[in-house]
């Protein structure tokens, strides 16, 4: 026999005829031996036929009501919704369109343009190459103007360098050179060739040693642009003299030397 | 017999259910004059008024207009469409708990009701016993007012029940049985003596 706890959870369920025949049974014989359970199976009986009196009211006012009329009255609403939402869609995005195109919003449009103008032009101006104003943190995507400054006093001190290398052989050759030799030597138009590149490149090296203020740098290639602008400036074959006297300042001016610190000190001075 | 006749009776409501989705306006208005008046008692009992309870049945069938293209078949369309009624009664009635609350008693009715110690409950009018009933289902718990409404007045099988809620069978016994005790506890004062 189940005991009281589980006869009350079931004791509603039996009171609506809603628990299996077993259960049913076990119920009615535990209410027959037991009065507590006989007194509750009572009480919520009368619980139940209490609120059965509210059931001619629900009745009352389900009769109350139009039935035949309400499922049309709904599936207006309900269609007319739906018809409403798509064409509401159509309505919505043209009247939206015709708003945005009204005058009253020209003053905007134009507002609007004119920042877009605005701010290509000052985009233009402050991201341009070479724009970015001294001391501005570099972009990772950028390179820096400190960085090109870099490169080219790099590029500046390597010509340098090869000039100084160039026309230090040059004139080695012709110092060093037997005297039919170098008078031969200097009428080649290997000499002529190389002397006349030394002289253009020296041309266009002297804006970058004056702008890098590599003076000293400059001293001794004025000197070679000297030297090589007399040599170029004798005509015909070198008389012995004039070989001697430009041996002489060769010498005197102790060039060979001066090119040999000067490169010292600019392959010492490298990026 | 009777199985054949549900399963029958289900096709139909599949079919109809299927057509109401096309947009079949003849097949929505007969699902709705279908269940019209499950959807008013269940919600008719919960408010206890009139006006409430058909805004109820228009808001379910629209909603089940809306969302039909959702509906489980595997599931009862009964339940569906009273677990939708359901919801919005507990959406309407929680936002308008505030607001009028004792709508169909005020506050002054319920201070009339007659608290007595008299033996024989049998001398309460009818009358009295509405009000104390309707005043009592009203302090339920809303999930075991609801579950009362379900088995008492729409007298929904506990199956049935369990299906609309989403809940076991066997919750919804015990939620009933709950419901029935509170019930008789809220009637004790009301009625002089315990019943």
């Amino acid at each position: 026999m189940k005991d009281c706890k589980k006869i009350k959870k079931d004791m509603v369920a039996y009171i609506y005829n809603d628990t299996d025949e077993k259960t049913s049974r076990e119920i009615k014989a535990h209410l027959e031996s037991c009065p507590e359970c006989r007194r509750e199976h009572k009480e919520l009986r009368k619980v139940l036929l209490y609120a059965d009196s509210l059931k001619e009211d629900i009745d009352n006012a389900v009769e109350s009501v139009e039935w035949d009329e309400l499922p049309s009255q709904i599936a207006e609403r309900a269609f007319s919704k739906k018809y409403s939402r798509s064409h509401h869609k159509g309505e919505a995005s043209k009247r939206f369109l015709s708003s945005i195109l009204t005058p009253k919003w020209a003053p905007v449009y134009a507002a609007l343009l004119a920042g877009i103008i605005i701010g290509g032009a000052l985009t233009f101006i402050f991201l341009r190459p070479g724009a970015a104003p001294e001391g501005t943190s570099p972009s990772p995507f950028m390179v820096s103007s400190d960085f090109i400054e870099t490169m080219d006093v790099e590029m500046a001190r390597r010509e340098t360098l090869d000039y100084l290398d160039q026309s230090k052989y040059l004139l080695l050759d012709f110092v060093q050179a037997s005297p039919e030799g170098a008078a031969q030597y200097w009428k080649s138009d290997f000499v002529e060739a190389k002397t006349s590149e030394l002289l253009s490149k020296k041309r266009y090296m002297n804006q970058q040693l004056d702008k890098y203020h590599m003076a000293k740098a400059k001293a001794i290639c004025d000197q070679i642009e000297i030297l090589l602008l007399e040599l170029t400036g004798m005509s015909g074959e070198l008389s012995d003299a004039e070989r001697d006297q430009i041996r002489e300042l060769i010498e005197q001016r102790q060039i060979i030397l001066k090119i040999n610190l000067i490169k010292k000190e600019l392959q010492q001075s490298e990026v | 017999m009777q199985s054949q006749a549900v399963s029958a009776e289900m096709d139909n409501i599949t079919v109809l259910a299927e057509r109401a989705k096309q947009g079949d306006r003849e097949a929505f208005m007969t699902i709705t004059s279908l269940f019209q008046k499950n959807v008013f008692q269940l919600a008719y009992s919960f408010f206890r008024n009139r006006e409430d309870a058909l805004d109820i049945v228009q808001d379910t069938f629209l909603r089940l207009y809306k969302k039909i293209q959702f509906y489980e078949r595997d599931k009862s369309f009964k339940s569906w469409v009273l677990q939708i009624a359901k919801n919005l009664c507990i959406d309407r009635y929680r936002k308008n708990h505030n607001k009028h609350d004792n709508k169909a008693m005020g506050s002054a009715e319920m201070d009339s009701l007659p608290f007595t110690d008299k033996t024989d409950t049998e001398t309460n009018s009818d009358t009295d016993i509405k009000r104390i009933i309707s005043k009592c289902l009203k302090e339920l718990p809303e999930r075991q007012r609801m579950i009362f409404v379900m088995k008492h007045y729409n007298e929904l099988k506990y199956t049935e029940i369990a299906e609309t809620l989403g809940v076991a069978v066997g919750t919804a016994k015990s939620l009933h049985y709950k419901a029935v005790n509170n019930l008789r506890n809220l009637m004790n004062p009301y009625l002089g003596r315990p019943l």
